[in-house]
């Protein structure tokens, strides 16, 4: 038998809630609502109690809380809480735990109030919980909470809320992340208990590491740098969302990539180029340099998904040109011995071209190239 | 060099390297002289061989060609681009091929040659492979 009085429900909205469903990657935040709502019991129980120092035994087992229904709205998972046990010397009267609780929860409810101005001083248990508490939420998600009080606010957490928050207390927060990277690299130490690690390069959180079990490392990743690497992870952000570590690993493997096919086979063209010793061209042509193959292959892997029509060739002098074919524009990109490259182009739709242009390093050529792609 | 070819029909064939063949078509630095042929591209007269018979008079004498692309006579002329019948003796080690030429690329400082070099590798590619 439920006992409503005793029913936190806590109001999911966003695509992902449709259908009274709630997605496992927000389940953590229940348990961190549990926590911040003890923490805040701990304060109540406290504030009665000046003239005690210690809280009673047990006391944090003593709320309990458990999910037994998910309502619709787009998800409203309904927890009702118990006590684990009666212990007559917990409390002074039988119904101070519950005052002691919907206290707790309303000062959840202050806490999330943007309009609550009176920032009050959070310990770390409550900051662990809050770090946790909406951590798996994406852009445009929140969770309402509706207070219990006789004004029946209702105060919404999302992603900005809950950075403002836990920024007022410490210069991190966690946040948990989904995407993709390209694989750049593996670091496993020579001692077989160190911890090893893959690098991805993610664009929007830049390289990060991440920890792979080292039997994972070597089936997994190790022959396949340069491809796409699916990954699910609980990281800490600054608060300007620069990346500054990763907290949990969900998930990371190799992403099937359409384009796989076609890196391949540039990979093994640039890999025979790389064996060219000098006259390699009946009788000329230099060696292509190393810079300009690892080069030419971060142009590809970088552009891959653009789906442009890409053609590898050695150049003489010992460089790579890649002809790419984009829409109606055929371009020319040369990359050097030097690290630099050349990047020139023709509109066979109509008169415009693209006159030679240097780029100082492979990552601007793919921004120019990206760029004009998109334009 | 010798006369200049007048035939703007006349299709000049251009053999194409292995390594700079890929997907069908040829590498588009391929109609621009390289380094070592100090601003003349060679190529031989479609008017006096095949490309079938230019490609094996290539080969035979142990270069590799895994393509023959053309471009007319009339399209390096629009890139301000000359051709001139430049026919080569026999020697000890090579057959005679009295239908080579050369394009002239020297009015052009070669920062120019590339985009030259673009437009004629699309006219190639669109009068198709000529052999094999």
């Amino acid at each position: 038998m439920i006992d409503e009085k005793r029913v936190f429900s806590l109001h999911y909205f966003g695509a992902r809630f449709a259908d009274n469903r709630l997605p496992v990657e927000v389940l953590p935040d229940l348990q961190a609502f549990r926590e911040l709502l003890l923490s805040y019991t701990k304060d109540e129980w406290r504030r009665r109690h000046p003239d005690r120092k210690k809280l009673p035994k047990n006391f944090s087992s003593e709320l309990e809380l458990a999910l037994f229904d998910i309502a619709d709205g787009s998800a409203i998972p309904r927890l009702e809480w118990r006590r684990a046990s009666t212990q007559p010397a917990l409390f002074l009267v039988e119904d101070e735990f519950d005052e002691a609780v919907e206290a707790a929860y309303q000062s959840v409810i202050d806490l999330i109030d943007p309009s609550n101005t009176l920032t009050a001083k959070l310990d770390a248990s409550k900051i662990s919980a809050l770090n946790r508490l909406g951590a798996a939420l994406h852009e445009g998600e929140r969770i309402d909470f509706a207070s219990r009080n006789q004004f029946g606010k209702v105060v919404s957490l999302d992603a900005k809320r809950r950075k403002e928050l836990i920024g007022e207390y410490k210069q991190t927060y966690s946040s948990r992340i989904e995407g993709s990277g390209e694989l750049i690299g593996t670091t496993s130490p020579s001692d077989t208990s160190g911890q090893c690690y893959i690098e991805l390069d993610t664009g929007k959180f830049g390289k990060i590491s991440v920890p792979v079990d080292r039997l994972q490392l070597y089936e997994d990743f190790a022959d396949f740098l340069n491809s796409e690497v699916r990954f699910d992870l609980l990281v800490e952000l600054d608060l300007n969302d620069n990346f500054k570590g990763v907290l949990d690993v969900f998930e990371v493997a190799l992403q099937d990539d359409p384009h796989a096919d076609a890196i391949a086979e540039a990979r093994e063209r640039l890999d025979e180029f790389s064996r060219f010793e000098d006259g390699w061209h009946d009788g000329t042509g230099k060696a292509i340099e190393r810079r300009a193959i690892n080069a030419a292959l971060d142009f590809i892997v970088g552009t891959r998904s653009l789906s442009a029509d890409i053609r590898v060739f050695p150049i003489e002098s010992g460089g790579i040109l890649i002809d790419a074919t984009l829409g109606t524009w055929e371009y020319s990109i040369e990359f050097l011995g030097s690290g630099g490259a050349e990047m020139y182009g023709v509109d066979t739709a109509s008169e415009s071209e693209m006159l030679p242009c240097y780029f100082e390093n492979v990552d601007n050529v793919i921004a120019d190239f990206v760029r004009r792609a998109e334009a | 060099m010798s006369g200049k070819l007048t035939d703007q029909n006349e299709v000049l064939l251009r053999q194409i390297h292995p390594n700079f063949y890929s997907g069908g078509k040829p590498a588009s630095d391929r109609f621009r002289p390289q380094p070592s042929d100090v601003g003349r591209m060679s190529v031989d007269r479609g008017a006096l061989t095949t490309a079938a018979e230019s490609h094996h008079l290539y080969t035979s004498g142990g270069r590799a060609s895994a393509a023959v692309f053309g471009v007319s006579v009339a399209e390096f002329s629009d890139e301000d681009l000359s051709s001139f019948a430049d026919p080569v003796p026999a020697t000890s080690e090579t057959d005679p091929n009295p239908a080579h030429a050369i394009v002239d690329y020297t009015p052009f400082p070669e920062d120019q040659w590339k985009l030259i070099s673009k437009r004629l590798a699309l006219k190639a590619v669109k009068r198709g492979q000529l052999h094999p």
